[in-house]
């Protein structure tokens, strides 16, 4: 079992419980395949530095996994197939960062205190 | 000529541009050349991460180029760190690849 980090940028149209929605689908993924979702962060509506997908803003959503390989793989699949998701990153970490990011808004998209900007 | 020694004098380890310190030995007219310790010396490795922005702004140019070591006095060992690090968070769009400057003719 080894940790990865894994992030995706939604379509800026989405409401904050789709965005829920998504991230509680690669969490199911992971754990049918026996992997474990040890923490994750919800950025926030943040501005793109650039236009992607005509999409000026983003919902980012950070999950920190740890898991065989192949169940990553298959979450990368799906994500790959889904048109709401604009961007998507693994990056494979020493540890899971116990602290949360500088960026990092709330765990779920739908907490009422995100604001929104 | 007097004065200018005297100068020297008061002042004999200065920062030159290329991040070196200059110790100028005075009354020989002869300047030795130290390297400056990396500025990320204490930071450890892994708070350089895509997700530092604050940090890897002040690594950026104006024009939202990588700045090279030679500029900034940093370590090749925490440079390639910072490459790596500004190249994901420009995939991400957290970072843009280049900013264009306004007073373009």
């Amino acid at each position: 079992m080894a940790f990865y980090e894994v992030i995706f940028i939604t379509r800026q149209d989405l409401a904050p419980a789709e965005v829920d929605a998504l991230s509680d689908k690669f969490k199911k993924i992971i754990e049918e395949r026996k992997g474990k979702l040890v923490s994750k962060e919800y950025w926030g509506l943040r501005t793109l530095a650039y236009k992607i997908k005509k999409n000026t803003k983003g919902h980012y959503v950070l999950l920190n996994i740890e898991t065989e390989y192949s169940a990553l793989a298959e979450v990368e699949r799906v994500m790959g197939f889904d048109e709401n998701i604009i961007r998507k990153a693994i990056f494979s970490i020493d540890d899971v960062n116990k602290e949360p990011s500088e960026l990092k808004v709330s765990v779920n998209a739908s907490d009422k205190n995100v604001k929104h900007n | 000529m007097r004065n200018d020694v005297k100068k020297q004098e008061d002042n004999p380890m200065t920062v030159d541009q290329d991040g070196f310190l200059r110790i100028s030995l005075v009354n020989q007219g002869i300047s030795i050349r130290k390297r400056r310790k990396c500025p990320l010396h204490d930071l450890p490795s892994s708070e350089i991460n895509y997700k530092n922005l604050k940090l890897l702004n002040k690594y950026i140019s104006e024009r939202g180029k990588i700045l090279p070591s030679r500029i900034s006095g940093v370590s090749l060992k925490k440079q390639k760190r910072i490459a790596q690090a500004i190249k994901r968070a420009r995939n991400l769009a957290l970072l843009s690849f280049i900013s264009k400057q306004e007073d373009e003719r």
